[in-house]
């Protein structure tokens, strides 16, 4: 599945780099705009920003497509991209906070249940916007994305052994300050 | 060497997506219920995976796609020829320069040389005769000056005499 869809991905960049296919180029577009948004949304934190970093980020992707040389599949150098854009649009905007209004998703019928789990959830959203950005990056791929360590690490341009250690040590925190948050709820 | 609960945490994100085998994910499975670190890292991975993401609509990413490939149309560079280069308005306009200053170098210093050396060698001789005369005429100059200092000095010295 996953090669299947490389070749396609690398087919399609062909069509576009030597015929100037256009309808190709819009096929990639169409493939991975909504990928590339959930990434910048996860690092950003807010709609308007990850809509930015989307748009810098695809332009950009075009614009070096030439010098993409298919040593790793399309998806991770796109998100090499994504990231580099997310975090330098980060750097620009370093104090600005997190938006906190959000749709969440809950399969438990009962209300009080479904309020935990939402405060839960917020509170994880900020914890997790609070991490240092290669941390948070580290959680962002492994959870979100799925990708494996090694497609975490080429993405993060780092070796597995780093992405190891800010994944768990992100988990650690995450999981330390929920806990210390159900204490101090529960007291 | 990897231990049990290194693998069974790599193979966490496998039992979540459900991409596991049947056998794995039952091993991973029984792990998780004596292993609180496992569970608890579960957990938060399950909570994360909750967190859903607005969605910004159709809208905006149908104009998304449209700025991207207009963007990409106005930076794809044109094929240019050989032929072309010479065709150009910059090279045309500076080889046409390029000309002008040759064909004028060659007339001032081919065409004018000699032109130019005869009245330099005129006005060198000329410069010269003004220079003799001119010192001639200094030379006189100064003569009648102190001639007439020293002759008025003693015409002052004579009158001098005379009062005395």
């Amino acid at each position: 599945m996953d090669e299947d869809s490389r070749l396609e991905d690398n087919r399609l960049i062909d069509s576009y780099l030597d015929e100037g296919d256009e309808v190709a180029l819009e096929e990639i577009v169409i493939k991975y705009r909504r990928e590339v948004y959930l990434i910048a949304y996860r690092m950003a934190g807010d709609m308007e920003e990850a809509k930015d970093i989307t748009q810098k980020a695809l332009i950009s992707a075009v614009a070096k497509l030439k010098d993409f040389k298919k040593k790793s599949s399309f998806k991770t150098w796109l998100y090499r991209i994504t990231v580099n854009a997310a975090l330098n649009h980060m750097r620009g905007n370093a104090y600005k906070t997190v938006e906190l209004c959000e749709t969440m998703k809950s399969e438990d019928e009962g209300v009080v249940c479904r309020l935990i789990e939402k405060e839960q959830e917020r509170n994880l959203k900020v914890l997790l916007a609070a991490l240092p950005p290669r941390q948070r990056l580290s959680v962002i791929l492994r959870v979100y994305k799925g990708l494996s360590l090694a497609e975490t690490a080429d993405v993060m341009g780092c070796s597995q052994g780093a992405v190891k250690s800010h994944y768990h040590s992100a988990i650690k925190k995450l999981k330390t300050t929920m806990a210390a948050n159900q204490t101090g709820e529960y007291l | 060497m990897k231990s049990t609960h290194d693998e069974i945490t790599d193979m966490l994100h496998g039992y979540l997506h459900g991409t596991l085998t049947e056998e794995t994910a039952a091993l991973v499975k029984a792990h998780l219920l004596r292993c609180d670190e496992c569970a608890g890292e579960l957990f938060v991975v399950e909570t994360l995976l909750k967190i859903e993401a607005p969605e910004p609509g159709d809208r905006y990413f149908n104009t998304l796609t449209n700025v991207v490939v207009n963007a990409a149309r106005a930076n794809v560079p044109k094929k240019s020829h050989l032929w072309e280069f010479f065709f150009r308005p910059i090279p045309i306009t500076a080889a046409a320069a390029s000309l002008c200053l040759i064909v004028y170098l060659v007339i001032v210093n081919w065409g004018g040389f000699h032109s130019k050396q005869m009245q330099y060698g005129n006005k060198m001789a000329k410069n010269i005769t003004v220079d003799v005369s001119a010192s001639d005429d200094i030379m006189y100059s100064l003569e009648e000056e102190y001639s007439d200092d020293f002759s008025t000095g003693n015409d002052d010295g004579d009158d001098l005499a005379v009062a005395l």
